[in-house]
């Protein structure tokens, strides 16, 4: 990459430099970072801004699903970007736009797309954003006793079957992160701490129904009042539920699993919790078994996967032009797997307490 | 925020011509429904209309002005309204032209101005948005969920013994302090006070809502609006307003009861109303049955104060169907 502004210099993140992150914030697991950020089997894309050998800032970056080249437009996922503590607020601003123009300058498919997750408590760390809306949450324990009429199968193999099963149940749209047995492998069979588990639903021996969940979490959410005061949080025991997908026209073999689910949740003492857009059919089988619609303090923000020209005026015209905000959020079957920083968090992303 | 609007002959015939040529089954506005829609709106009706050198309207900007509530201070905002550009122009024209009345409304109406309106809002289908996002910097504020219960379980809700209804009665002098008192609790609720509530429901020509006040003891509870009409293909029963002081789950019940009863007396089974999602009564109403559903629609934006980014409206406005033209 070798970029220079002064003496700063940005460079792929390598494994030396882990170490230096983790040293800033007295975090615990690397692990989590590492398997993120740098695991063997897919290419790395984060960046770091060094002066010297001295890591100043990271930005976390992670393209969603497999790369299909030349088929469909890459998305890009930043995490909240890491600057070394006790640095001055202007240096690390321009860290971190040094690292972000690096990023797009180094982008060679103008319709890609970089999405970000920000806690609406938090100012956007990035130029160039704009906000595709709230991220809303499907949560509760779904009513209506589990069917004994389908046949359930725990501990399903996440191979190519599987993979082909999801890449069927989430279309053909451009925005479709594709979910190869190779990507389920890394992020769900070797995630550190593992605890992932597979459920599918299969009707004469063809899956029609399939979820992964993760291992259960205090989920940190708005309490209802909205008024004057600072907004208050309280934290909720959730079942993630990473992933999940039915077959078109298989609504009863989705309300089979989704009462799967409710029981493996209860029996944790948890609520479901997982993340689907609203004109997925599977939106309208987990209300009408009385999932709730809640809201998070996170916002979703995307930007084109390349660099604007430059003054406001024109990044916004160039913005509105080279992306198209309403076909992404009608057309990206999003899940919470696809938000790696917000749901698998490092350790501890902030300083040590 | 600038005077309502003057509907000349001209004006109205652009906009039929405009409006029939995208719908065809628009009906022409009757001159009391004008009159509603300018003149005589609380808030005022300002407008701003782009006219060729032969005085032809080339495009027309206009709005509802309204207040959000914050705290102490009413802000002025505006509710974007029948705009269009003259249908016979090629699409750049129409674009160009549409972006300059707009461009003329902000310059005149909005911050910095002086009293300028703080926040523009609208809902549009969602293919709508589009032009607004690209050329006059809108952005989707939140999402328009479609709430839905049916009419028979609403109607099973129970009425708290000390509660009780008054219905199609005059908005009491009481409802204005009595939101007031509340509104801190609610965010960015969109102002709710007897004139608006006059203009919005008793004054409109041609449509009738039904309407009740919840009273518990001699002290207003609550209130709640209902019109039965076509929407989005079905005869529903949409709850185009509603209130009670947040967290008073006896009154959300009752008035639930009293909404279920008058659809059902109406010979409609479905209930629907509409909100954003950090609306308080979001959840509580999911709790009570409401369920939730995507809709064509979206609330989009645009922020004037440099003090209150869109993110901010987005996290916190409370609205209605009231707030909306739809209903």
């Amino acid at each position: 990459m070798g970029e220079q502004s002064n003496k700063l210099e940005v460079r792929p993140l390598e494994p030396q430099h882990i170490a230096q992150v983790l040293g800033w914030y007295s975090m615990r697991k690397g692990t989590v970072m590492e398997w993120l950020l740098l695991d063997g089997a897919r290419p790395v894309h984060s960046l770091v801004a060094c002066e010297g050998e001295t890591v100043r800032a990271l930005l976390p970056v992670l393209r969603l699903g497999d790369p299909i080249p030349g088929e469909r437009p890459p998305m890009w996922e930043w995490g909240q970007p890491l600057v070394a503590p006790g640095s001055d607020a202007g240096a690390a601003r321009g860290w971190v736009e040094t690292l972000a123009a690096a990023f797009l300058r180094g982008q060679d498919d103008p319709e890609g797309v970089v999405l970000t997750w920000n806690d609406t408590r938090d100012p956007v760390p990035f130029d160039g954003f704009e906000r595709l809306g709230s991220w809303s949450m499907l949560q509760g324990l779904p009513t209506g006793a589990e069917d004994g009429a389908w046949v359930m199968r725990e501990a399903l193999p996440l191979d190519d079957a599987a993979a082909a099963f999801i890449g069927a149940c989430a279309g053909a749209s451009a925005w479709v992160p594709r979910r190869s047995s190779a990507y389920l492998d890394w992020r769900y069979g070797r995630a550190p701490g593992g605890g992932h588990e597979t459920t599918g639903v299969l009707e004469g021996g063809e899956l029609r129904a399939l979820a992964v969940t993760g291992p259960p979490r205090w989920e940190d959410q708005p309490e209802e009042c909205l008024g004057d005061g600072p907004s208050t949080h309280v934290p909720c025991r959730v079942l993630p539920v990473y992933e999940f997908w039915v077959a078109e026209g298989a609504c009863r073999p989705g309300q089979a699993l989704l009462g799967n689910l409710a029981g493996q949740a209860r029996a944790q003492a948890c609520e479901l919790n997982l993340a689907l857009p609203s004109w997925q059919p599977a939106f309208d089988l987990c209300v009408g078994m009385g999932m709730r619609v809640t809201p998070t303090s996170r916002d979703l923000y995307a930007r084109p996967a390349a660099l604007a020209p430059s003054g406001p005026r024109a990044s916004q015209a160039w913005n509105s032009r080279a992306l198209d905000l309403e076909a992404l959020r009608c057309a990206w079957p999003w899940s919470l797997g696809d938000a790696h920083f917000s749901w698998c968090p490092f350790e501890s992303s902030g300083p040590a307490d | 925020m600038g005077a309502s609007v003057e509907i000349t002959s001209g004006l109205r015939a652009s906009f039929d011509q405009a409006f029939a040529a995208i719908d065809p089954g628009y009906q022409p506005r009757l001159q009391a429904e004008w009159d509603w829609r300018t003149r005589q709106v609380p808030g005022g009706a300002p407008a701003e209309t782009l006219l060729d050198r032969r005085g032809r309207v080339q495009a027309h900007y206009a709005a509802l002005g309204t207040r959000v509530l914050d705290g102490e201070q009413r802000l002025p905002v505006a509710q974007v309204v029948d705009t269009f550009a003259a249908s016979e122009l090629s699409l750049p024209r129409r674009v160009r032209a549409f972006t300059r009345a707009c461009e003329s409304f902000v310059e005149s109406t909005c911050l910095p101005a002086a009293g300028g309106f703080v926040l523009c809002y609208g809902f549009p289908v969602r293919p709508a948005w589009r032009i607004g996002r690209a050329h006059l910097g809108y952005t989707v504020l939140q999402e328009f969920w479609r709430q839905g219960i049916g009419a028979q379980d609403a109607a099973r809700s129970s009425v708290a013994g000390d509660l009780a209804f008054e219905e199609d009665c005059e908005w009491p002098a009481e409802l204005d302090a009595f939101f007031a008192q509340h509104a801190g609790e609610l965010g960015l609720p969109f102002m709710r006070d007897t004139a608006f509530l006059r203009w919005r429901f008793d004054q409109r020509p041609n449509v009738k809502y039904s309407r009740c006040l919840l009273r518990r003891g001699s002290g207003l509870a609550g209130w709640a609006v209902l019109r039965v009409t076509d929407w989005s293909g079905e005869r529903v029963a949409l709850v185009c307003d509603r209130f009670c002081a947040p967290g008073d789950q006896e009154a959300e019940l009752a008035l639930d009861q009293w909404l279920g009863t008058q659809a059902l007396a109406a010979g409609v089974t479905h209930l629907v109303a509409a909100g954003g999602e950090h609306s308080p009564e979001f959840r509580s109403a999911q709790e009570r049955g409401w369920r939730i559903a995507r809709s064509d629609y979206c609330m989009v934006g645009r922020s004037f104060d440099p003090d209150r980014p869109d993110s901010d409206w987005a996290r916190r406005l409370r609205w209605t169907l009231a707030d909306t033209d739809l209903v």
